[in-house]
């Protein structure tokens, strides 16, 4: 049977001089052996393997799988309620000054994600309207463009919410803002929508 | 003494945890020419880098921190934009008659499922007046790949520009 690098699960444990002292048995020990893989014989992998598994392994004072184990689990648990906010606005511009908006309605959107900005821009004593791009009305002080995106986890959630404002004539970017949440800091749509203009228009 | 696994494993704790900083420099993709519509440019053209900033922009993912630099971003948009012009018989010179001028604006990574959409807007302005906002995607598994796509599609974005492309042709 041949094993990493070439190597004969015999020859991995006769050159291992750490497998050699280790009174373990079964094919999981030889394989941690042959593979000189140290973290296997250390505390609860040990533990784990000895209980379930039924192999007797020695526990050794190094934890360097455990830490790694212990740091992975926390990434995934981190990162599974990540969330980032960040935004910009073009120098010299000053969104305060903006009153009426027009929501160019995204291809793409088949949650409504339109009438949401517009419900929050009207919350701000903003006059909103929304429409395809083709029509965009002449008196409008800036257009809103957005990418969503959606991802189901027990019930669809925004994810990702970008928030574009654009100068109406040379649709020139003024300011933008993202909001990215995941699975477990997903928030109501109409509370990220807020979030955003509110990084824009605070 | 500790071992050395240890430490390794202590760093690479380190990174899972709170992550890193790591600046992506773009790199050149091709373009493939049944993107670009026919045209025939007359006469040379200056190409100009109208972002001014270059400073560092940084972005917040999902567990990194990306520096951007909008400028070089910017220069390397134009490298392809020259590299296509050539192709189609045009010289860019430093003292051509007819500008164009490019900015990378405003970049934005957004994390998809399993996937990374790299957002850029930029803007292109004329030696005869016209000014426009564009945006261009790209999207990948990889991060680094979904910029470079996005900075080779500004390129793409620039010579589909109708406008544009009428100000070459005169």
């Amino acid at each position: 049977m041949t094993w990493v690098h070439g190597m004969t699960e015999k020859d991995g444990r006769k050159n291992d001089p750490i497998a050699q002292r280790t009174p373990c048995s079964g094919r999981l020990a030889r394989i941690a052996s042959c593979r000189n893989n140290a973290f296997f014989r250390s505390g609860f992998v040990c533990s784990f393997f000895h209980s379930v598994l039924g192999h007797r392994l020695n526990p050794a004072p190094m934890r360097a799988f455990e830490i790694f184990l212990v740091a992975l689990w926390a990434s995934i648990v981190c990162s599974s309620c990540a969330a980032h906010l960040t935004s910009s606005v073009a120098p010299n511009v000053d969104v305060a000054a903006f009153k009426t908006f027009y929501i160019v309605q995204s291809d793409a959107d088949t949650h409504e994600v339109y009438k949401i900005i517009q419900g929050e821009l009207t919350r701000r004593s903003r006059k909103a309207s929304f429409g395809p791009r083709s029509t965009i009305p002449n008196e409008v002080d800036v257009i809103v463009t957005y990418h969503d995106y959606w991802h189901w986890d027990m019930g669809w959630y925004l994810v990702d919410l970008l928030i574009q404002l654009r100068n109406p004539q040379t649709n020139v970017l003024l300011a933008s803002a993202l909001s990215y949440r995941s699975s477990l800091a997903s928030k109501d749509p109409v509370l990220m929508a807020r979030e955003v203009l509110d990084s824009i228009l605070k | 003494m500790k071992p050395p696994v240890f430490k390794r494993a202590l760093l690479m704790a380190f990174l899972i945890l709170f992550g890193c900083t790591l600046q992506h420099i773009p790199g050149e993709q091709q373009i493939d020419p049944s993107r670009l519509p026919p045209f025939n440019p007359i006469g040379p053209v200056k190409l100009t880098n109208a972002q001014d900033s270059s400073e560092n922009v940084s972005l917040s993912t999902v567990g990194l921190t990306l520096l951007v630099n909008y400028r070089d971003y910017t220069q390397l948009a134009i490298k392809s934009l020259k590299s296509e012009l050539e192709k189609h018989g045009s010289a860019v010179l430093e003292s051509a008659p007819k500008e164009i001028r490019l900015a990378i604006v405003d970049l934005k990574l957004l994390p998809l499922s399993i996937s990374h959409k790299c957002i850029i807007n930029y803007t292109v302005v004329t030696g005869d007046g016209y000014v426009q906002g564009h945006e261009a995607i790209g999207e990948s598994w990889s991060y680094q790949v979904a910029i470079d796509t996005a900075v080779t599609n500004v390129a793409i974005g620039v010579l589909n520009d109708e406008r544009i492309l009428d100000y070459l042709e005169k």
